[in-house]
């Protein structure tokens, strides 16, 4: 799909590109997908001086991987969402339990405000210790 | 980077002004979004500007006395002007002690010892027991004996609340700078005493004073310094070798102090000897002490905010007392027991006294200073801080007492409160302005203030206003026929002066002025008995003199006697000046 340039974020992966050297920016969708994956693992004081802008996904996966856990993480994304990423209009957020209980199957649709269509992302959180 | 403005260290600002900077650019537009990548620079770019700024304003902060927010900061800027910071001060009282016993048991020598570190105890405000030290020894020579009984009398004993501590030390050159650090924050600085002796077994003690300064010390002077350690304790340290004594390796070093109680000694009044530890004096069981001031002076250790005050005092007095703000300065600092003090240079006294400064200071809990504190002041003070030809006159605080009627008219309507409720009302609020506006130096009796004080808003008073009747008490000594001055300090009414009885050969008379600037003794009948002085009316000054045979009424026995004189002020408001104190003696209400 050819990107319109409207959004255009640094890639923190900082890979740069294999033919020019440069760091690439990611565009739009790409972009705002990004940005939610990010605001999801939001940890408290990754804004510095406010500590209530966090998303609490990794205290809910050293709980109990039950149906009221998850309905605090979807919560919770919920909220973070709404509250910072005003370029979506959030359609659903569905959360699994993966991994005999040991992850969240997590995809957030939505859709994006000014390029009109709807997105998802898909991603699991592990705990891994 | 004209975009990049510095406006502010604050987080938000700064990341505001980054943001700025990136409208400028079309590479990377997500800036404002906070989950975006670009955001997540900003924040630590932010942070990191911010935390830089923020450490390099406390660095400054902390670079100057004005400015500096830690007691650290404040007690080295204190060591470069060499001023020691005060930490907790006893409460200091003056008693003296009798010791009764009988001829048999008394020593032969005629003379009794009270050595350093005998206590007294006794209650402080709250009724908390409090043991007094006696910090430096005194020996009792004054002996009555009556019959077969003998009692010593010491002189005034200055005794500090707290107990007597030790910390010693053994010198080691082997350490690199050696220091002799007390870690106790009870420590009362100034009642550090240093003695030196060869070695741990050795018995000779040689005693080192603290060195104010270093000008006149040489390699012989057995002195001491203090100063604070990083942590606030104090450390002693002693001189090079040429500057004063430098113990050498070996050396013991024997520091006694006393642990005080701060502020929570004051307010003692009764105490009581304790002979345990007295040395010779344990052998004696009947005591009495005398209390000639009661303890004050107590405080806790400086605060930061009062360290930020005194260290550029003590740094403009540079050590010495020449102008009238070094004897405050000093004074207040070093002298424990000051309510409220005043100084003055002589040219500027009722009666022109060039080379002199004039002290008067009210003591807390009393009126005038005593004989010891007096003592204590040219001693300890004056002497190590005056300058040569410097004469300093103690002067008692004179005090101005007003009789004060105050005329209310009320509205009873308006209060739930019965009228014998709004008169103690008044009493109260006067009294409450006597303690907080008056009863120290330079403190005037504004009229405005007063009838504030007691109006506060209050619908009940309709009309209110007072009057005035100054007295003076003046300390007449009988058989003296030199002129006197009695200093009001404020204009007076002509005709309204007038004293109290004087008795002339069997009959009694009253000084009263004639209205045109005279003094004259008045019999009963209203007929004038002779011009006994002047008055001025304009700088409220009574000049009288009395003949020899007249005797203040009262105290005709006495060698002087109480001479009152009373006048109604010009203005509503009542000055000071000098060693003069005004305050409320005596209310009265009218109401109407």
């Amino acid at each position: 799909m050819k990107t319109l340039g409207l959004y255009s974020d640094l890639d923190l992966s900082l890979i740069p590109h294999p033919l020019t050297g440069d760091l690439s920016p990611k565009k739009d969708a790409e972009a705002v997908a990004r940005s939610v994956k990010h605001l999801v693992f939001w940890n408290a004081f990754d804004m510095p001086f406010d500590p209530t802008l966090k998303s609490a996904v990794k205290t809910y996966l050293f709980g109990q991987n039950n149906g009221i856990t998850r309905s605090n993480l979807e919560t919770d994304i919920h909220w973070i969402l709404t509250t910072l990423e005003p370029r979506i209009r959030l359609k659903n957020i569905d959360i699994k339990e993966a991994m005999q209980g040991r992850a969240f199957d997590i995809t957030i649709t939505y859709a994006l405000v000014s390029l009109n269509r709807d997105e998802s992302v898909n991603f699991i959180v592990e705990r891994v210790r | 980077m004209q975009n990049l403005p510095v406006q502010s260290l604050k987080f938000d600002n700064i990341k505001e002004n980054f943001k700025e900077f990136l409208r400028g650019q079309s590479a990377y537009t997500d800036y404002n979004f906070e989950g975006s990548g670009v955001a997540t620079l900003l924040n630590i770019s932010s942070y990191q500007t911010h935390y830089i700024g923020y450490f390099v304003k406390m660095l400054l902060d902390e670079a100057f006395s004005d400015s500096a927010h830690t007691r650290g900061a404040q007690l080295s800027h204190a060591k470069r002007v060499g001023y020691i910071p005060k930490g907790k001060r006893s409460a200091s009282a003056e008693v003296t002690l009798k010791i009764h016993t009988n001829l048999a048991d008394e020593p032969a020598s005629h003379f009794l010892e009270i050595p350093r570190g005998a206590t007294f105890v006794a209650a402080n405000n709250n009724q908390d027991q409090r043991v007094f030290t006696v910090l430096d020894g005194s020996t009792i020579y004054k002996r009555e004996v009556s019959g077969s009984n003998v009692t010593y009398t010491s002189e005034p004993l200055a005794i500090y609340e707290g107990t007597l501590e030790t910390w010693n030390f053994k010198v080691d050159s082997s350490v690199l700078n050696q220091r002799f650090i007390i870690r106790d924050r009870t420590i009362d600085v100034d009642s550090i005493r240093v003695r030196v002796k060869a070695n741990e077994f050795s018995t000779n003690w040689t005693e080192f004073t603290l060195a104010s300064q270093i000008s006149d010390l040489d390699e012989t002077s057995n002195i001491f310094f203090v100063s604070t350690d990083e942590h606030g304790y104090y450390q002693i340290f002693f001189g090079n070798g040429v500057f004063g004594v430098q113990p050498s390796n070996g050396n013991y070093i024997e520091t006694t102090y006393v642990s005080s109680n701060g502020e929570t000694g004051n307010g003692a009044k009764v105490f009581a000897f304790n002979p345990v530890g007295s040395g010779a004096l344990a052998a004696y069981s009947n005591f009495e002490t005398l209390t000639l001031s009661n303890a004050a002076g107590g405080r806790e250790e400086e605060t930061v905010e009062e360290l930020r005050f005194a260290i550029p005092n003590h740094w403009r007095r540079q050590n010495r007392l020449v102008t009238e703000g070094d004897y405050r300065s000093i004074l207040l600092s070093e002298f424990r027991n000051i309510d409220s003090m005043n100084v003055w240079g002589g040219e500027e006294h009722i009666r022109r006294d060039y080379g002199k400064v004039y002290v008067s200071i009210k003591p807390r809990n009393a009126e005038r200073l005593t004989a010891l504190a007096r003592e204590q002041i040219r001693t300890s003070i004056v002497k190590k801080f005056g300058v040569v030809g410097a004469d300093v006159v103690f002067v008692d605080p004179d005090f101005i007492e007003v009789e004060l009627t105050v005329n209310a008219k009320l509205d009873l309507r308006k209060t739930s409160k019965t009228l014998p409720e709004m008169i103690a009302l008044i009493n109260d609020r006067v009294s409450e302005f006597n303690t907080a506006q008056l009863s120290k130096f330079d403190a005037i009796l504004s009229d405005l203030a007063l009838l504030n004080t007691i109006k506060k808003d209050d619908e009940t008073f309709v009309g209110l206003y007072d009057t005035k009747v100054l007295t003076k008490n003046y300390l007449h000594l009988h058989n003296s026929t030199s002129s006197q001055d009695v200093a009001f300090g404020n204009a007076l009414i002509p005709a309204s002066i007038k004293s109290s009885a004087v008795t002339v050969a069997g009959s009694s008379l009253t000084i009263k002025d004639d209205g045109a600037g005279l003094l004259k003794l008045y019999r009963a009948d209203g007929t004038v008995h002779s011009t006994v002085g002047s008055v001025n009316y304009t700088t409220g000054t009574v000049t009288y003199s009395l003949p020899s045979a007249a005797r203040i009424t009262g105290y005709e026995l006495s060698s002087y006697g109480r001479l009152a004189f009373s006048g109604v002020p010009l203005t509503p408001d009542v000055g000071t000046s000098l060693n003069n104190i005004v305050r409320i003696s005596k209310v009265k209400v009218v109401t109407g």
